[in-house]
């Protein structure tokens, strides 16, 4: 009786410990930390968003670059979401060949604060500097070596060398990265049904050595690359487990420090932002269809500021939400 | 043949005198130290007609260059400084973005505007002519406070005598005469 009395003063303590270390963080809790700190519904001047679209949160000055496409602007938001500037976006109507007013769609920007920029009513990629100036452009089809290919950017991110990362899709399915100089330096990919293959793909990501592609059809929904283009892993189906997602617009990382590290996908469709660990187990999720502060109508845009922030743009919801982790 | 020659002379000192001018200005009693350097940020560009601020801005840089006992920022590094700090416009400078281009480039004098008008009109007997209309400043980036500030609103025939004669007939043409009577406005603030 004594014995047991002595060593349950040592185990159940020492069970305690572990267990309360394993559940250190666990999914009441994030959500309990999760906060809608700031909301945005215009430009900062009246003008309201029409149809945001990608979204770009910029570690080197802190900026958050908004693709404003009914209005075909880019707005800068300081990372409380004031407005610091905007800018129109023209493009080449390929129809007329006049300068119209484009639909900005995506965006990255660099270490210089050279942006590239994605636009809806044209494949030209345009290549901007930090006051929204065209310093440069190129088509996807010249950059994969074949004028005659019928293919667009759909998406583009940064990589961990400061070169764009993007998604070119139509007769060809490809991840290109190219340079400050708009050279390829790398790509991979190919279409098909194979776990390695694109079957839809809507979003790419590049965090800790990895390149995330989110696919609207292809199994899995989240293919994991590693830089040199060669599949790692995957998680999640279409179909309605947890893990499981349906659009797939944009991906974010939040790393906690003690409380871990975690992947974030949007999903457009789902009305949601679903939280995994790096190996692809689900965690959590944030959102919910809906229009006050914390809900979702159509998330288009996501992006995190790798701590503890993150932001979403919805295209429905015509606004920009920034959630923090507390 | 004298008389010739003196209505010549008089046309020609009717004209010299004549031409597109500074409309408003507004004075605030502070001297630019002889030696100081002035950087020439980007122009705002107001009007809709691409180009237009570029134009304006290298006038201005061009201009001011010829005033003496002041120095200018190369526009290069000013562009520079403005992309390592983001600045990307000129009309909301804050403290902050003043300092850190003052120290940047060294400058203690910001020239800043925004060029509203830069098109052509038309004129009953001159046909098209040229307008233009700019908003000049000039910021201390010691005190932050606006030491000159002016509003240009110039047409093409403000010049003009009689017959055409005097009238600027290019947009060009004219920003250059009113950005050159304007750095020398702002030349007469230098301290002899």
């Amino acid at each position: 009786m004594k014995l047991w009395a002595v060593s349950s003063l040592v185990v159940v303590p020492l069970w305690l410990i572990c267990f309360h270390s394993v559940a250190a963080f666990d999914a009441d809790e994030f959500q309990s930390k999760v906060i809608v700190t700031a909301i945005t519904y215009d430009d900062g001047f009246g003008s309201p968003l029409k149809t945001p679209g990608g979204i770009w949160s910029d570690p080197e000055s802190g900026e958050l670059y908004v693709t404003d496409a009914g209005n075909g602007r880019v707005i800068i938001y300081d990372r409380n979401l004031a407005s610091k500037f905007s800018f129109s976006h023209y493009v080449v109507d390929p129809q007329t060949n006049l300068k119209v007013l484009g639909e900005p769609k995506a965006i990255a920007v660099n270490k210089a604060g050279e942006m590239l920029l994605i636009d809806g009513r044209t494949d030209v990629l345009d290549l901007l500097d930090f006051r929204g100036r065209v310093v440069a452009q190129c088509r996807p089809n010249i950059l994969l070596g074949d004028s005659a290919l019928k293919v667009r950017a759909s998406f583009v991110t940064m990589d961990e060398h400061d070169h764009f990362c993007l998604l070119v899709t139509g007769d060809m399915t490809r991840v290109l990265i190219i340079d400050a100089q708009l050279n390829v330096v790398s790509q991979f990919g190919e279409k098909g049904d194979l776990p390695r293959q694109f079957d839809a793909p809507t979003a790419v990501f590049v965090n800790d050595g990895k390149i995330y592609v989110g696919d609207l059809r292809g199994k899995p929904a989240v293919k994991i690359f590693d830089t040199a283009g060669t599949f790692l892993t995957g998680f999640g189906g279409h179909d309605v487990d947890r893990r499981d997602l349906t659009f797939p617009v944009g991906f974010g990382v939040l790393d906690l420090g003690e409380d871990g590290k975690y992947i974030l996908v949007a999903d457009a469709l789902r009305q949601v932002i679903k939280v995994f660990t790096p190996e692809g187990d689900f965690f959590t999720s944030i959102g919910g269809i809906g229009v006050a502060p914390g809900l979702l109508q159509y998330p288009s845009g996501f992006a995190s500021d790798g701590s503890t922030a993150l932001y979403v743009a919805e295209r429905v919801g015509n606004r920009v939400q920034r959630y923090e982790i507390k | 043949m004298n008389r010739v020659a003196l209505v010549v002379a008089a046309l020609l000192v009717i004209l010299s005198g004549c031409g597109p001018h500074v409309a408003t200005t507004v004075r605030i009693d502070e001297k630019i130290p002889a030696g100081a350097k002035l950087a020439v940020l980007p122009f705002e560009n107001l009007s809709g007609r691409e180009n237009a601020s570029e134009k304006i801005t290298d006038y201005f840089v061009l201009s001011l260059q010829s005033v003496s006992r002041v120095s200018v920022a190369e526009f290069g590094q000013t562009y520079e400084q403005m992309r390592k700090t983001r600045v990307r416009s000129s009309a909301f400078l804050t403290n902050d973005q003043i300092d850190s281009l003052s120290a940047g480039l060294g400058a203690a004098y910001l020239v800043v505007g925004s060029v509203i008008e830069y098109n052509e009109i038309d004129n009953q007997y001159l046909g098209k002519i040229p307008q233009i209309s700019l908003n000049i400043r000039v910021i201390s980036c010691r005190t932050k406070q606006t030491i000159w500030s002016s509003a240009i609103n110039a047409r093409g025939d403000q010049g003009e005598v009689v017959f055409g004669l005097g009238a600027v007939r290019s947009k060009d043409e004219l920003a250059q005469k009113i950005v050159s009577q304007a750095a020398d406005h702002i030349g007469a603030l230098v301290a002899k």
